[in-house]
């Protein structure tokens, strides 16, 4: 069973640079561009049998925003931990998060390794 | 003895529950065997604890076997 | 993918969205109240300013930043879009396009982006204002350098919500993360909260936890553990170092029920034991044939436990006895009397015979043994904790800031320090003195203290702490600091120092100890009455002690008092002048030397100095100072004894060194002198009394000449 990093960002430099920062976890990672192709592409993992380990989720996204993303995913997966990436500005945006289920964040721009502590504190 | 999964955390907790209160029903002893296991969750250990409870009130038992150091380490951590 | 991949994505992604802005702004000057277009220009600022911040262009990140505030004020109608901000807008655009695609980066693009960022601040509302951090002085002085070793214990209790699960949170992966941190001393986790088996649901949260835990980090790091959990749950950490290291020493205060001295043993742990005693509850057992029947202890371990468990309620009965402490000063001074006897002791078996002086020796090294140990039990007897004296200053600075219309909180540390009984008696109005300054001419009005950035309440910190044999005792203030350019006119209106004269900031610093300086341009109700700060360095020094300063204008003071941890004993060296013995305290004492004497003059309106160590320092011949006669009269044929006084060297010219020892000082109250260069006198083994040569005293003697 393979386990997948979900990583949803508009900006391509922002999945790259979490991909590169996680790549040493040894698992798939995915990426998404916003919260609804996010939830399609959880739905096509699922489906082939594999798993969420975590996702790494933007808030501020065209079509479906890391609010709504994690209200939704939430309906189809009440575990998983969902770690929010925001800005210093989006501060309070934190507890709308947490209300809809997010386990964590991570303030933009962070270091790699700073990322890599946070998705350790909920993947084993 | 019942055989537990590679984990157990609150994705699976349902399915170890219901074989755990199984095994508890028709089993005067139950040896959770922890042999391939490699990590739980407070769901799993708050589900082992209520059952040794449970056990004790029977007067039945149940015990561990098979963990290793790393699991050792965190099910104290769990206060088992 | 290296680092080079992810700057060409991030330059695919500007090229997008650089020119997705282009024609989005173009169009909301047409069209300026778009709220679809507004957002998104603000979604493609935003993004930008992440990407170039995560890609490492930290120049395009701080300026994306203004963009994405200046635009963020747009967004929410503060500003109108016009001319005006759009061609600042694409203006940002050009440059942003110049710095990360033309070939070298023009060279004027530093004076571009500063002309660019000065037409954002003016809508902002801001100007530019890149303040240096100032580096933390206090922290750089050591104010808060942690108390006593660096090892910390804390408690923590956390209690998670029901619904945690639903977070993708696990709280024993945050636990797992905390026993990382440090050893964990105890764990119980609350099994009371956890459903009947059968009633149990699986997928919530039931789980509860108290902890101690040994740790070399702070609470921040602890906190930090708990970062995505603290807000929603109950989570307590609580620093415990001090009660734990008192518990150590005296670990049995209460009766200890058996159960819990085999956990402290690490025979049993917490939730064995809250099984067997819930066992002894239901069938009426003695908990020690539980114990021994699950074999969960031999009964041998289980009969060590009960004997200790006795020994405990034998301690109890006979804890506490009152005594008055006139006794213990007579106890004290009857030691004085021992050990002078044994020192005269000591003399005679150096003049009998070989093997009969061997068989004494022997005897008298154990006997001084016993005496040490008994010396340092009379010690600690009086030695009495600091904390009732600090707490009593937590109305004072209450009160004494409310009239001066101060916000002024003061924070206690230490306060199971413990010291001699007469410095706790005396350094309660030094340490008063030192508080009201700092309320007075240290802490700043709250006004003041915003426009400078800092919290709007000023803090006091007091805080006590034993270090290499001393206690030290320390006041900080987080205030404006000590103002040395008034400090210097001031001293040079009252004439201590010459207006042209260049003078350092240490010395600057220690002439507010100076008798009558105050700086107080208008005496306040509390202090500056001209009793100032030279008050509070006698009173130190009467103790023996020292008072030290750091000050940085602006960020804070701290003052550092330095106490011996008693009163009655210093570590002395015995000197000889003719036929006379003098003591000096050791802790003064730097070196001996022996001085040439092309190394010796004599300077006009300084006296007699010598060379030591590239500088000359003052020399002083005690034997005139005493009267008393001298064998050399020659500085290059005597020895010198080097001491320090407030950071100042002196040579002492002695005859001869006859050795050091501890002294047990006898108070000179009821004597002969008025001169502040004597502290006390001993009694020597041969019978002759010693005078103690007080440094600070005879230095501040000699000055006043």
């Amino acid at each position: 069973m393979n386990k997948y990093i979900m990583v949803i960002d508009d900006s391509p430099t922002i999945r790259v640079s979490v991909e590169m920062a996680l790549k040493q976890l040894g698992l798939s990672i995915k990426q998404a561009e916003n919260g609804q192709d996010a939830l399609d592409k959880i739905s096509q993992i699922k489906a082939e049998g594999s798993e969420i380990a975590i996702c790494i989720s933007d808030i501020n996204m065209p079509v479906m925003n890391g609010i709504e993303f994690i209200a939704e995913f939430r309906k189809v997966d009440k575990f998983t931990p969902v770690v929010v990436l925001t800005t210093e500005a989006e501060k309070d945006i934190i507890q709308k998060g947490k209300e809809a289920g997010a386990s964590g964040w991570i303030i933009k721009p962070f270091q790699a390794e700073d990322l890599l502590n946070v998705v350790k504190r909920f993947v084993k | 003895m019942m055989k537990v999964e590679t984990e157990v955390n609150v994705k699976n907790i349902r399915s170890f529950y219901t074989s755990l209160k199984n095994e508890l029903e028709k089993e005067s002893e139950v040896i959770l065997d922890l042999t391939d296991t490699v990590r739980i969750d407070s769901s799993a250990a708050q589900v082992i604890i209520s059952a040794m409870s449970r056990a004790a009130v029977l007067n039945k038992k149940i015990s561990i076997t098979g963990a290793s150091p790393e699991m050792k380490a965190l099910l104290s951590l769990a206060g088992l | 993918m290296g680092e080079g991949g992810l700057t060409e994505v991030f330059l695919n992604e500007c090229t997008e969205i650089i020119g997705n802005l282009e024609s989005d702004l173009v169009t909301l000057e047409e069209k300026n109240d778009d709220q679809d277009i507004i957002n998104r220009i603000f979604r493609y600022f935003h993004t930008l300013k992440g990407s170039s911040g995560i890609a490492g262009f930290t120049v395009i990140y701080e300026f994306t930043h203004n963009l994405e505030s200046l635009f963020d004020k747009v967004r929410s109608g503060e500003i109108l879009v016009n001319r005006d901000i759009i061609d600042i807008l694409l203006d940002s655009i050009d440059y942003i396009k110049d710095e990360l695609f033309s070939d070298s980066g023009s060279p004027e693009s530093d004076t571009i982006r500063k002309d660019l960022t000065d037409r954002i601040n003016v809508f902002l509302g801001t100007t530019d204002k890149k303040e240096e951090e100032p580096e933390d002085f206090l922290k750089a002085v050591g104010a808060y350098k942690s108390v006593g070793s660096n090892e910390r214990y804390f408690k923590i209790a956390a209690v998670f919500k029901e619904d945690i699960f639903n977070n993708g949170i696990d709280p024993l992966m945050v636990i797992e993360d905390l026993s990382g941190l440090g050893k964990i001393i105890s764990l119980t986790v609350d099994k009371k909260r956890i459903p009947d088996f059968e009633k149990l649901d699986p997928e919530k949260c039931y789980m509860s936890w108290d902890i101690v835990m040994k740790t070399r980090f702070d609470e921040m790091k602890l906190r930090d553990v708990f970062l995505f959990v603290y807000d929603d749950n109950e989570i307590d950490i609580e620093n415990v170092t001090e009660k734990y290291n008192v518990s150590k020493e005296t670990p049995y205060i209460a009766e200890k029920k058996l159960g819990e001295i085999l956990v402290e043993k690490g025979i049993i742990n917490n939730n064995e034991l809250e099984d067997l005693v819930r066992m002894q509850n239901d069938k009426n057992f003695r908990l020690g044939d539980i114990i021994v029947q699950k074999g969960l202890a031999s009964p041998k371990q289980v009969d060590e436990a009960l004997s200790e468990q006795d020994k405990i309620k034998k301690k109890i009965e006979i804890s506490t006895v009152r005594v008055d402490s006139t006794k213990l000063d007579n106890l004290m001074n009857l030691l004085g009397e021992i050990v002078i006897g044994q020192a005269s002791l000591h003399r005679v078996a150096d003049d009998i015979e070989e093997e009969k002086a061997f068989r004494l020796k022997n005897s008298l090294y154990s006997l001084d043994r016993v005496t040490r140990e008994f010396q340092e039990q009379i010690m600690s007897i009086r030695m009495v904790p600091i904390g009732p004296t600090f707490e009593q200053f937590k109305r004072f600075v209450r009160d004494a800031a409310h009239n001066m219309g101060k916000e002024i909180k003061l924070h206690i540390e230490g306060a199971d320090t413990e010291l001699d009984k007469t410095v706790i008696e005396k350094i309660g109005d030094p340490l008063k003195h030192m508080i009201r300054n700092a309320i007075d001419h240290g802490i700043e009005r709250s006004d003041e203290r915003r426009k400078s950035g800092k919290p709007a309440h000023g803090t006091i910190n007091l805080k006590a702490y034993h270090q290499e044999g001393n206690v030290y005792i320390d006041v900080i203030d987080d205030g404006k600091g000590f103002d040395l350019e008034k400090v210097k006119r001031k001293a040079v209106s009252l004439g201590m120092i010459q207006p042209e004269e260049e003078i350092t900031r240490e010395k600057l610093v220690t002439i507010v100890f100076s008798p009558g300086f105050s700086t107080a341009e208008q005496a306040s109700d509390l202090s500056g009455r001209g009793v100032g700060m030279d008050v509070v360095k006698t009173n130190i020094e009467e103790l023996r002690g020292s008072v030290e300063v750091k000050t940085k204008e602006g960020e804070g003071t701290l003052i550092r008092i330095k106490l011996p941890l008693t009163l009655a004993i210093i570590e002395g060296m015995l000197v000889r002048i003719g036929r006379s013995v003098l003591i000096i305290p050791l802790l003064s004492v730097i070196e001996t030397i022996q001085v040439s004497r092309e190394n010796y003059k004599t300077v006009e309106g300084k006296g007699e100095v010598i060379l030591v160590r590239g500088d000359y320092i003052s020399l002083i011949r005690l034997n005139e100072l005493f009267g008393i006669e001298a064998n050399f009269t020659n500085p290059w044929e005597a020895l010198i004894v080097i001491v320090e006084s407030d950071g100042e060297r002196i040579g002492i010219m002695i005859d001869d060194l006859i050795g050091q020892q501890q002294i047990v000082i006898k108070s000179l109250d009821n004597f002969i002198t008025t001169s502040r260069s004597i502290s006390g006198a001993s009694i020597l083994g041969d019978g002759r009394v010693a005078l103690i040569i007080d440094i600070h005293g005879m230095v501040e003697e000699i000055k006043n000449r």
